[in-house]
């Protein structure tokens, strides 16, 4: 079974997809690829749960759905418990909104220790911040950015709460060596163009047990985004671990 | 059917070690991808100052291997002799076409130089392969981050030299950049291609290109061995096109486009 860890509905209010209609080819598309089951998140919108509930409605046998909650919100931990428990999503999702950035992740530790009590993962988009860089850099790189060391802190603020670092970290090397240490975090490979050895090198240094596919469909193609692991010098039980057995571990599948 | 990937680079990528490289890690990734033959030119044009290196690099493996390798020339518009080396390059190298990086050799794809450059390339009937960028600069190193060619210059080029085949490549959400220049060219301009190592979007890969543009005016091409070569092919081969455009973009287009040449 091949689970991809990382696809949204919707980034943004104007989407598309947040209609069940129009994500619906997303499913089957994935499926004739050998993608069973997909963790979906909807961001920074504030109906996003909402439609993501709908999607997890009309495909209950692949939709695995995440809740985004605003780091602005009143009151994160109810509302994470009211998405897990009463609505039956399986991990959390974060993601910088508005003014506040991903820098201040530290911020939100008493939501992942809540996490941890209800047993599900926290999946956090993650870009590493460069120093250094030359005048007008910035503005092709985003906002969503933060120094990979923050990945260290987080890990050994909360031990007790599984972390996925998506897009491992956008600077591959410095990620996996920053998390090495803490068995509690993950790395995604979602998101980024499938450059040669990168899959290799993290479970050489992590384990494949360690390294969790993901694609960031729909604006990333499912073909290039899951070659990453398919194709890559591993054994192929570590691609099994990677492509579905770890995640299925991670939200308890049975 | 034969398989041509545009795009593919001998010589040495500098910010980590690549595990196929070279003349023999690139035939054994080829060999892996079934791919049968590569347009291939190199890293070390990009890197190295004296850029002329790698053009004889690409020129050695050729002669080596000239069922496997297809040579382009890169031009440095910015370094001296430009010129004669290009018709060395042709004359002697005999290669299929010209390829610039103009991120990292700063020049623009619209000044007098590149009249220079189209003047040369129309004499020897030769395509230019644009790379606006060779890989996503969000993963440059603070010490070497090197600005994307925009989009718009690209445009301007393509509207400027109507008479010249320009196949354009690049990293970063490329697909989203070629929306921009879908949007901004008149319907009638007909003289681009877009290789599609870049065309890592949406979920279910060239369909809307193709049907944007049509199969005819895309050209396969991997990076490869920066980016895995099956990534991009499998790209190609679970898009819902027809079969008949996968085999335009896998090879079709790319033999029609060297094999009209003097």
């Amino acid at each position: 079974m091949i689970i991809d860890f990382h696809v949204h509905a919707a980034t943004h209010r104007s989407s598309p997809f947040r209609d069940v209609k129009r994500f619906k080819p997303i499913v089957e598309f994935a499926l004739e690829l050998g993608i069973d089951r997909l963790c979906v998140s909807s961001i920074r919108y504030p109906e996003a749960n909402e439609d993501v509930l709908r999607l997890m409605e009309a495909f209950p046998e692949r939709i695995l759905g995440f809740c985004y909650l605003s780091p602005l919100s009143k009151n994160p931990s109810k509302e994470l418990r009211r998405w897990i428990v009463n609505h039956g999503m399986v991990g959390l999702k974060v993601h910088e909104e508005g003014d506040w950035r991903l820098s201040r992740l530290l911020e939100l530790s008493s939501l992942f220790d809540e996490a941890a009590d209800l047993e599900v993962p926290v999946l956090i988009h993650s870009w590493h911040e460069q120093r250094g860089l030359p005048p007008g850099a910035e503005k092709h790189l985003g906002r969503a950015r933060f120094p990979v060391d923050l990945m260290r802190k987080v890990a050994e603020r909360c031990p007790r709460t599984v972390f996925i670092f998506a897009h491992m970290g956008g600077c591959w090397e410095k990620a996996v060596k920053a998390v090495e240490p803490y068995r509690n975090v993950y790395l995604d490979t979602s998101g980024f163009d499938p450059e040669m050895g990168i899959v290799e090198m993290a479970v050489e240094r992590l384990g494949a047990e360690r390294v969790i596919y993901g694609s960031d469909a729909p604006g990333r193609s499912f073909a290039a985004q899951v070659a990453k692991v398919i194709y890559a010098d591993i054994s192929e039980a570590d691609k099994r671990l990677i492509l579905g057995e770890n995640a299925a571990k991670i939200l308890r599948l049975g | 059917m034969l398989i041509i990937d545009f795009n593919a680079y001998l010589g040495r990528w500098p910010f980590r070690r690549l595990k196929y490289q070279g003349t023999d890690g690139l035939i054994a990734l080829m060999d892996r991808a079934g791919i049968d033959k590569a347009v291939v030119t190199s890293f070390d044009s990009i890197f190295l100052i004296d850029y002329e290196v790698g053009n004889e690099e690409v020129a050695d493996a050729c002669l080596s291997h000239p069922d496997k390798f297809i040579p382009f020339a890169v031009i440095n518009l910015d370094f001296p002799g430009w010129k004669e080396h290009l018709k060395k390059c042709v004359e002697i190298y005999r290669v299929k076409g010209v390829k610039l990086h103009p991120d990292y050799h700063k020049f623009s794809l619209t000044g007098a130089e590149m009249d220079e450059l189209v003047k040369e390339v129309k004499r020897y009937n030769l395509p230019i392969f644009v790379e606006l960028s060779v890989q996503d600069m969000r993963h440059h190193p603070p010490y070497c981050f090197v600005e994307e060619t925009p989009i718009t210059e690209a445009t301007a080029m393509i509207e400027q030299y109507p008479d010249v085949k320009i196949v354009l490549g690049g990293g970063k959400h490329f697909w989203s950049r070629v929306e921009s220049l879908l949007k901004a060219l008149p319907p009638t301009c007909e003289n681009y291609y877009i290789e599609t190592s870049g065309i890592g979007g949406p979920f279910d890969g060239l369909r809307g290109l193709v049907e944007k543009i049509g199969g005819s005016r895309l050209i396969f091409g991997t990076r490869m061995p920066l980016l895995i070569p099956e990534a991009a092919k499998l790209n190609v081969e679970k898009s819902k096109i027809s079969e008949m455009d996968k085999e335009l973009i896998l090879g079709g287009n790319a033999v029609k486009m060297l094999t009209n040449l003097p």
